[in-house]
Formats: C-alpha cells, sequence, structure tokens
C-alpha cells in the first residue's frame, strides 16, 4: 500500500497548490495618474443559445451510452472511458456548471415562486438523470456527472467501509437535501430577502469540485475539494455516498426502476467471489429465513419506531425553530448587523472592511443602525420558520431510516443494493458468469447443492 | 488479471506513477512558494510607490516624480501579472502531472488486481440481522450527535441583537418600526426580471442631522470659546476681563438668569457661541443638556446610550465625584460627554447623537472624573484606571465624527482624576498628562510619540496641570509643586525640573500660572502665590472655615475662587499680597468652575436637602445653572 499512500500523498498537496490561482483576487486598480488612456473593460459576450443545447444534448448521449454500458453490453472499460469524456466536457469544459445537483434549488425555487421561470435547459439538466434512472438505475452516477466521474478515477485502493457506517452517514446527503430545499423554497416564497440569494443557493456555495474545474476558487473550498479527493483515494466516492443531496433523490428512484445492473449476467451462482468486490458497500448478500420469536421481535420493534416516527419529527422541528441565530449567521445582512451593534457597543475597537464600508454608505447613525438591526431580526425570524420545516424534515429522515432498518427482506443471491449502487461496473470482473460471457474462462457450473 | 511484481508492464506503470506524483510535488511546491511571496508583497503596497506618492502629494506639479511613479507601476503591474502566468502555467502542469500519476496509478492496481478466496462458511449467516443492528445503533448516535451539536451552537452562538422591538428600541432608545420582530415580504429574487413586491413596513421618520462642518477648529475659535474643562489650554483663564466682579444671585444682581439642569453632576459648562452644554447622570440615566446661552432656555437634553455591560453594575464611586464629574467637551461642531460608567458619546450641537459607546465600566476608587478635551478632529480621554501593574489605564484619541478610536497608548499608571490638557509648547502642539508617578507629554496627533516624561508625583493625584509661557505645572499634595520646562525630549526628570514648592499644596483645585507668578488653592482654604520662575513662595492668604473644589480662575488680573458654599472671592494679586477686594454670593453650593464668555461668567451651582443622620438615602440635589453678567 505504499505506493499508493505516496501517490495520495502527492494528490493531496498537488491539490493544496491549486490555491496559488485561487487566493489572489481578480481585480487590480486602475493606475492613479491618467497620463494614458485606460481602456474600457470588455464585458463578456454570453454564450450562443445553441451551446446550451449541445450541453443538453450531449447529456442525452451520455445517459444513454451510460445505461448501455452498464446494463447491456456491460462494460467497465466502456464506462471508464465515458467517465473521463463526461468529466472533461461536463467539468472542465462546462466548469461544472449547470449541474443537476444545483438544479435542485432552481427547480424548488420556480415550484414556490410563481414568477421565477426556471431555463428549459436546467430543467433539462434536473429532470433527464431523473427518467432515466427511473427505467435504468443510477447511470447517470456511473459515468456521466462530473462530481461522481472525478471520484471515481482517484479511487485507486478503496477500502470497504463497514455497512454500519454507510447507514448513519448515509442520512448526511437526506439532511443536505433538506436543508437546501427548505432555503430555496423560503426563498421563493419571500420569506428571505433577494439578498439571501447566495445564501439561498447553498449547494452551489458548497459545490466542492467547481473550483478545481475551473482552476480557481476560495481557499476554502478547493481544500475541502481536495481532501474529499484524498478521501476518495481510499473510501470511493464520500461526496456521492454521503454528501450528494441529487443522489439522496437518484437513490429513492433507483429503488423502483425498472432494470437495474445484475451482478452476473444471467443467473446468480453464489459463488461469494463477489462479496468484497464494491468498493462503495453496494452488494447485499443472500437472506436466511429467521425462526418465528425473531420475527415477533422484528415485528414489535417495527411498531415501535412507527410509533417513534411523530416524536422525532416533533423534537427536531422544536429543535430547528431554535436553531435561527446559526442559520442566520450564513446571511452577510444578520453578520453585519451583529458586528455593527458589538462595535456601537464598543465591545470591539476595531471596524471591518464590511462595517466601514456600512458606515460610509449609511452614516451609521442611530437610525440607520435600528434599520439595520430591524433587518437582521426579520432575517432570524425567516431562519427560525425555516429551521422548523428543516427539523422536521431531519426527525422524518433519522425515523424513516429507522424504519427502514427494521423491514426484513428476503434474498437469495447476490444483488446490488439499488438505493447506493452507483452502477460502475467494478463488479463485473470478480463475477465467473461474466467471465465466462467476456471468454476469459471456459465454462463455469454451480456448487453442489448443499454446498 | 494478476501479473507479477517483475512484470514489465506493470513497473512501467509504478515507475510512471512515481515520477509524475514527483514531479507534480515538485510544481506544487514551486507553486507554493511563489504564491507566498506574492501573498506577502501587494505590488501596489511597495513602500518604494508609497514613498513616491507622498512625495508627488507635496509636490503635485512635479512631472519627474509622476514619470517615476507612472515607470515604476508598470513595472510592479507586470512583476504581478508575470507571476500570476507562472499560477496558471503550473496549475495547468499540475493538473497534468495528477493525471498521468491518477492514470499510471490506477494501471498498475489493476495489473494486479487479483481475485478474492473467501472464507468457507459452516453455516449460512443472514448479513442483515447484525447490520441492521448495528445499523439502528448508529443511526441513533448520529440522532443524538445531531441534536446535541445543534442544542450544543444553539447555546453557544448567542446573538447579540435584540429579542424584540421593545429591546431593541431600549438598546437603541428610537421609536419600533411596524415590522420590527416580524417577517416583512422580500422583494423577489434575481436573476428573472419580476416587478419587486412593495416592502409593507414602515421606518420611522429619519431627522435629516444638521450639516457639521468637518474643518476642526481654529485657534483663535478655541480661544474665544470655553470648550473644555477650564476653558483654553485648561488654564482657567479668561479671554475677557469684563466680568463683574459683585454679584449677588439671590437678590438679582447682576443675574442674567438663572435655569434649573435636570439631573445632577459635578461637571463644569462648556460653551461655544451662544450654545452651553453640561451633563448629569444618575445610576440609572445619563444626560447630555444644551442650554442657550442667552436666556438660560434648556434647548435640548439627550439621553446617552449605554450597553449591557456598562449598566451592569453600578460603578463605585465617590458622593463626592458623583456620574458625572468628566467635564464635556466641544470642537464647535459636536459635543463630547463621558460618564462614571465608561459610557462616552458626541452628539451634533442640535442634539442629533452622532456616536456612543462604552469604553467599559473604569476600576476607579473614586469615580472616573477626567474630563476630556479636544484636538483637532480628536476627542482625547485619559482613562487611568486601577493599579499601575493591572496595565488597564491608557490613553485614547476618539475619531470626532464616528468615535471610533484613532489610537490609543497604555499608561503605566494606577487611577488618576486630573484631565489632560493641550498646549502650544516648544513649537509643538503637546498633549499633557498627569498621574501618579508621570507626568508626560505626548504628541496629541497619535499618541505613540511621547515627546517627553517627568517622574515626580505620587499617591492620589487629582489637579490637572497648567501651563504658561514654556513651562509646565503640576501640583498635589503628594508630594508638592513642580514646575517642568516644556522643552524637553524623553525621561527629563533630572534635567527639566526648574524648581519645586511645598507650602499651600492642593488635593482637589488645579493651579493657576501666569509669567510672572503661579497660584495654588488648596481645599481647606489657603490660597498661596509663587514666583513661577524662581519658585519662591510670595505671599498666602487664608479663607478659614471654608472649602475649594473650585479651581481658581484668572479674569484679567484678578482671581476668581468659589468656595462650596458658593460664596466667591475676588482676589486682586499684589507681588507681596492679595486683597479680596469683593465677597459676592451665589446663594447655592458649586463644586465647579466657572467659565467666561464676553461679560458673563456661566457656573453650575446646587441645592441639597440636608442631610439627616442615619438616613439611608442620599440627600435630594437640584443643581441650577447661573449667568452672571451686567444685563
Amino acid at each position: 500500500m505504499k505506493l499508493p499512500r505516496l501517490l495520495l500523498l502527492l494528490a493531496g498537496v498537488a491539490l493544496l497548490a491549486a490555491l496559488p490561482t485561487a487566493v489572489r483576487g481578480e481585480l487590480i486598480p486602475v493606475p492613479e495618474l491618467a497620463d494614458h488612456p485606460i481602456p474600457d473593460t470588455p464585458a463578456s459576450e454570453p454564450l450562443p443559445a445553441y451551446r446550451e443545447y449541445l450541453d443538453l444534448a450531449f447529456l442525452l448521449a451520455a445517459l444513454s451510452l451510460a445505461s448501455y454500458l452498464a446494463l447491456v453490453s456491460r462494460s467497465r472499460r466502456g464506462l471508464l472511458i465515458l467517465t473521463v469524456v463526461s468529466l472533461a466536457w461536463l467539468g472542465f469544459w462546462r466548469a461544472g456548471c449547470v449541474c443537476p445537483i444545483g438544479a435542485i434549488q432552481n427547480v424548488t425555487l420556480a415550484i414556490c415562486d410563481a414568477d421565477y421561470a426556471v431555463p428549459l435547459v436546467v430543467l433539462g439538466f434536473f429532470m433527464l438523470p431523473l427518467v432515466f434512472t427511473l427505467f435504468f438505475g443510477r447511470t447517470f452516477c456511473a459515468a456521466v456527472c462530473p462530481l461522481g466521474a472525478v471520484q471515481e478515477l482517484v479511487a485507486v485502493r478503496p477500502l470497504k467501509t463497514p455497512a454500519w457506517l454507510d447507514h448513519a452517514l448515509g442520512l448526511l446527503a437526506y439532511i443536505y437535501l433538506g436543508l437546501a430545499v427548505v432555503l430555496a423554497a423560503m426563498f421563493g416564497l419571500g420569506r428571505l430577502p433577494e439578498s439571501s440569494a447566495d445564501t439561498a443557493f447553498l449547494i452551489c456555495r458548497y459545490d466542492p469540485f467547481v473550483g478545481f474545474f475551473r482552476l480557481s476558487g476560495g481557499t476554502g473550498m478547493l481544500i475541502f475539494g481536495g481532501s474529499l479527493l484524498l478521501i476518495g483515494v481510499f473510501i470511493g466516492r464520500p461526496y456521492c455516498r454521503y454528501l450528494c443531496p441529487y443522489g439522496a433523490i437518484l437513490g429513492l428512484l433507483s429503488k423502483v426502476a425498472k432494470w437495474h445492473v445484475k451482478i452476473p449476467p444471467e443467473e446468480c451462482i453464489n459463488c461469494r467471489l463477489c462479496e468484497d468486490a464494491c468498493p462503495y458497500g453496494a452488494i447485499r448478500e443472500p437472506t436466511v429465513t429467521p425462526p418465528p420469536s425473531a420475527r415477533a421481535a422484528a415485528r414489535w420493534r417495527l411498531a415501535g419506531f412507527l410509533a417513534l416516527l411523530p416524536v422525532l419529527v416533533a423534537a427536531f422541528a422544536w429543535l430547528g425553530s431554535r436553531f435561527d441565530v446559526p442559520l442566520a449567521r450564513m446571511h452577510p445582512t444578520f453578520r453585519l448587523a451583529e458586528r455593527v451593534l458589538a462595535e456601537k457597543a464598543g465591545e470591539i475597537e476595531e471596524w471591518t472592511d464590511a462595517t466601514k464600508n456600512w458606515r460610509d454608505k449609511t452614516g451609521g447613525g442611530r437610525e440607520e443602525i435600528a434599520a439595520l438591526a430591524r433587518e437582521a431580526m426579520d432575517l432570524r425570524a425567516a431562519f427560525a420558520e425555516a429551521g422548523t420545516w428543516f427539523g422536521a424534515w431531519v426527525g422524518l429522515v433519522i425515523g424513516v431510516k429507522l424504519i427502514h432498518l427494521s423491514v426484513r427482506r428476503r434474498r437469495t443471491d447476490y444483488q446490488p443494493d439499488r438505493v447506493n449502487c452507483v452502477s460502475c461496473g467494478r463488479c463485473f470482473w470478480y463475477c465467473p458468469s461474466e467471465q465466462a460471457r467476456q471468454g476469459w474462462i471456459e465454462t463455469i457450473e454451480p456448487l453442489p447443492s448443499g454446498k | 488479471m494478476n501479473v507479477s511484481s517483475d512484470d514489465a508492464r506493470y513497473q512501467i506503470a509504478l515507475r510512471t506513477a512515481a515520477v509524475a506524483g514527483i514531479f507534480s510535488l515538485l510544481v506544487a511546491a514551486l507553486l507554493l512558494y511563489d504564491v507566498s511571496r506574492r501573498t506577502l508583497k501587494d505590488p501596489l503596497d511597495d513602500a518604494q510607490l508609497q514613498s513616491l506618492k507622498g512625495a508627488l502629494a507635496v509636490q503635485p506639479e512635479n512631472k519627474d516624480l509622476r514619470a517615476q511613479i507612472q515607470n515604476l507601476d508598470q513595472q510592479l503591474r507586470q512583476e504581478y501579472f508575470r507571476q500570476r502566468l507562472f499560477s496558471t502555467i503550473g496549475a495547468g502542469l499540475l493538473l497534468g502531472g495528477i493525471a498521468v500519476a491518477a492514470i499510471a496509478a490506477r494501471t498498475a492496481a489493476t495489473l494486479r488486481r487479483k481475485l478474492p478466496r473467501p472464507a468457507p462458511q459452516a453455516a449460512p449467516v443472514d448479513p442483515d440481522i447484525s447490520t441492521a443492528y448495528l445499523g439502528r445503533c448508529a443511526v441513533a448516535v448520529l440522532a443524538l450527535v445531531v441534536f446535541g451539536a445543534a442544542g450544543g451552537l444553539i447555546l453557544s452562538l448567542q446573538s447579540r441583537l435584540p429579542a424584540d422591538a421593545t429591546e431593541l428600541e431600549t438598546l437603541l432608545a428610537v421609536k419600533p418600526a411596524e415590522s420590527a420582530g416580524k417577517t416583512r415580504p422580500a422583494a423577489k429574487p434575481a436573476p428573472k426580471p419580476a416587478a419587486k413586491t412593495a416592502v409593507k413596513t414602515e421606518t420611522p421618520k429619519k431627522e435629516a442631522p444638521t450639516p457639521v462642518a468637518e474643518t476642526p477648529p481654529t485657534d483663535d475659535e478655541i480661544a474665544k470659546a470655553w470648550a473644555s474643562f477650564r476653558g483654553p489650554g485648561g488654564a482657567g483663564v479668561s479671554a475677557y476681563a469684563n466680568i463683574p466682579t459683585t454679584w449677588n444671585a439671590a437678590k438679582g444682581e447682576n443675574l442674567v438668569w438663572k435655569t434649573p439642569v435636570p439631573l445632577p453632576g459635578n461637571n463644569s459648562p462648556v460653551v461655544w457661541g451662544n450654545r452651553i452644554f453640561l451633563s448629569g447622570a444618575t445610576e440609572k440615566e445619563r444626560k447630555v443638556f444644551c442650554f442657550d446661552a442667552t436666556d438660560g432656555k434648556l434647548l435640548w437634553q439627550k439621553d446617552v446610550p449605554s450597553t449591557p455591560e456598562s449598566t451592569a453594575k453600578v460603578p463605585k464611586i465617590n458622593r463626592d465625584t458623583g456620574f458625572a464629574a468628566p467635564t464635556t467637551a466641544t470642537d464647535g461642531r459636536r459635543v463630547f460627554a463621558m460618564f462614571a460608567n465608561g459610557d462616552i458619546a458626541g452628539f451634533g450641537f442640535d442634539g442629533t447623537l452622532a456616536w456612543a459607546r462604552s469604553l467599559g465600566i473604569p476600576e476607579n476608587v473614586y469615580g472616573h472624573s477626567a474630563s476630556l478635551v479636544t484636538y483637532k478632529n480628536l476627542v482625547i480621554v485619559q482613562f487611568d484606571q486601577g493599579q499601575a501593574k493591572d496595565n488597564k489605564s491608557k490613553l485614547l484619541a476618539l475619531d470626532a465624527a464616528s468615535g471610533k478610536t484613532v489610537w490609543e497608548v497604555p499608561r503605566e499608571v494606577p487611577n488618576s482624576w486630573p484631565s489632560p490638557i493641550i498646549v502650544k509648547a516648544a513649537g509643538r502642539d503637546q498633549l499633557i498628562t498627569a498621574a501618579d508617578p508621570w507626568v508626560i507629554a505626548y504628541n496629541p496627533a497619535d499618541g505613540k510619540e511621547e515627546l517627553w516624561r517627568c517622574k515626580f508625583l505620587k499617591q492620589d493625584v487629582g489637579p490637572s496641570p497648567v501651563y504658561c509661557d514654556g513651562v509646565v505645572y503640576v501640583a498635589n499634595q503628594f508630594p508638592a509643586i513642580a514646575a517642568i520646562r516644556a522643552d524637553g525630549s524623553g525621561d527629563v526628570t533630572k534635567t527639566h525640573i526648574l524648581w519645586r514648592g511645598e507650602d499651600g499644596l492642593p488635593d482637589t483645585c488645579s493651579p493657576l500660572a501666569t509669567k510672572e507668578h503661579f497660584y495654588v488653592l488648596a481645599s481647606e482654604g489657603t490660597l498661596t502665590c509663587y514666583d513661577a520662575k524662581q519658585g519662591d513662595n510670595l505671599w498666602a492668604m487664608d479663607f478659614p472655615g471654608v472649602n475649594f473644589t473650585t479651581s481658581p480662575s484668572l479674569v484679567g488680573k484678578l482671581i476668581y475662587l468659589i468656595d462650596t458654599d458658593g460664596k466667591a472671592r475676588i482676589i486682586e494679586p499684589g507681588a507681596k499680597a492679595g486683597k479680596t477686594i469683593s465677597e459676592p454670593e451665589l446663594g447655592q453650593k458649586c463644586v465647579t468652575s466657572p467659565a467666561f464668555q464676553d461679560g458673563r461668567m456661566f457656573i453650575r451651582t446646587y441645592v441639597e436637602s440636608e442631610e439627616k443622620p442615619g438616613q439611608s438615602e442620599p440627600p435630594k440635589r437640584e443643581d441650577c445653572l447661573f449667568c452672571i453678567g451686567k444685563e
């Protein structure tokens, strides 16, 4: 494991070294002595409309190809090549935007605000992967999503994580989804002022890899993305499995997909060779029928968790309603108001650039401070409402997960977990049926029964 | 496939990964080094460029200088963009290196991939039982962690915003708007061209503030006004000699007007134009008052905002000091007031609050009493507190327009009660302070430049310093009087003390100095006159049975003394003795110092209910402002 660790270290340092282009600002003051003519700053031309539709067409083509490669031709190599192409096009060339993950907020905003028209391209980016998932499973994640693509490529020696850890950490993606939707909905419903646009579009603000796609970004953003890639060398696709809000939606849809990637091309022979094949913990083993006593206990347990569900929703909703200040502190106006009041009280003597600019702009008198404080108090009230809904969602997610873990499922062979399987095809190579289909081995026979 | 470690393809992949990785590492290191150099050196902060710009500001028509600045500016910008290009190319090389390393590493891993060999199972095991159980436990732990973390954040992140409109009103002393505390409907979000919804809230009408001239007052303006404690330079010398020498306030003789002051205070009046300013305070409130000098009408009275911290406890004060001992100061544009709990504020002449802040409740055994003084666009605060070893004492200069600290210097002194003075001495502006043990002169522009210091005073220091004709005079019960030449530099303790006097030492009243004579007034009623240059004790006058806290004032050639019972003594000083030429009565008690304008003397007095033995509450006090002058 020495070489991968060295590469891990090198990759980490290299990624951190992407900081240079991130740290320096783009704005250079114009020279003060204007003896020479100062050229006009040219404005960037908007992208022609056909470029956006070309990207949509690429998305459609890539989804179709990924579904074909995963379900029909079962080609891991093909999926890898498509991964690289998708990363290049949707990641580096299109600079990671628009992407279906961020489109969650645009769609939420459109649902909540009748005056907001979501562009067709954005709607297409949001809907197409959902439609394909309903039919073919998470083939979008397999080789099309640029965030998944970059993680897939750095997963050199992924290790298998305990299933219980995956269950717990997997909830974070749903929680993140809830927070993003609630904030976007509050913004769309007018509960948050116009100045909250940046706060409301949480997913875009905290996209870990867009800094790499654009070769520039905030230091914190690059460190976050770099850390995820570093972790991704050993823990496969950490963002996809534990944080991606769009993946949470895709997982639910994939559960009911018409078709889905299978490990063996035909019937599973229970050879157990694929047990540890999936670095993402998405292979489920055959179950054993439990004794009657265990079944009774399981039913009581399920009933208990069903009764607990409304309690969890209420408890977290109450907690969320008290979470107004931490949420409001994401908003620059709220932070400004707190800082101004602290400076006014003499607790802090130094002004920040923000408070100085505010004072220069408004005069900083008592009336102005009062107006700023009122605006911040209104924001706090809005975030209290958002927190209540968000808290209820978190309670719901936790309760549903506990119920889900109490429901017995019956499996007779090795199957991919439809929610978590990203259809990457890594398991194909391990399956002797697949190896026989590929002609790498001559034939296989099932083991005698009982063995 | 599972090739051996000697396989050529495997070795090539492995080595390629290693080389690419090392290459990436080197490029990353170079980029980090480059960015560290660049972030530490903003090209437009170049010292040489700033120096040239400063020179150009003095010689704006100097074409050579302009050319030098332009050339240097261009060179700096070229270097900056060269560095940015280096970073851009480096980032591309780094990306390429990482890509090659990743591809090579994956290839090597794939070549060495081998099938697993699962161990035989004695009996089939249901994987879901243990997974589900552990999963539920993990989810429960996560729920507790989320709940606990959220709860911890809620408890730790306390907002300083008020909870509701009423608290906001209390905090800022403003009328609440209708929407305060409620959710307001917001304007529609960008990026679409939707019309904004009307904001339904009403905000209180904003008072148009009186425009304030931002140029500092001229020396002439300052000389004509009485802008701080004891007037120009803190000398106690009236610019006007036409002040009556007789009056009887009870009978109305030479009393132009008198007017009540709403709150008690031991600060003296300050005057600018036809505006007189006072402050007053109790345990619970602090106010600034503005009177019309013509008829004594109270033009406005304004609350000084406080903070929960400055009102958390009542500052420790002596009854003789009170909660509003520091005299206000004005620069002709605004008036500034400070109180015993460390609250300090600036108001426009129309009463508009310009700023307010709290410096923190000072640790002062008798109560903070150092008066404010202004210098150009600064408000100087001598904030001595605690013991010297506590290192809490400091001298601050606040921006007159905003209250923001412009500069602040620590002082190695304990709590003290003199006020600072600003004088022009030895060809420079000097801000002179007195405390135990140091008399220190600062450059009032930045405070950091300490002009000179002299180690002389001891224990509780009450009287303020005075300056006259190149000499700074300090006087205190401990140890004595000192006349210090003001043209020194550094520690002048051994070189610049002209003389030392030990008779008639004051503990409260600040001294008076002329070119020829120096006067001190002891609280128990002795006025002592020294030769200003030699320090000889020339004469003394005793006033038995009376006490003085009002500092002596010089009006023309006469000295005005006012005892605590409100009886004045107008003294004509001579070479060998002083002569009392009149003893006018104010009819009320007086512990403050008068302010003098053209033909007018303004003095704050008070009446106090009789204190009865065993009475727990302090006697009630009603303050008054008198205007003495010929009608």
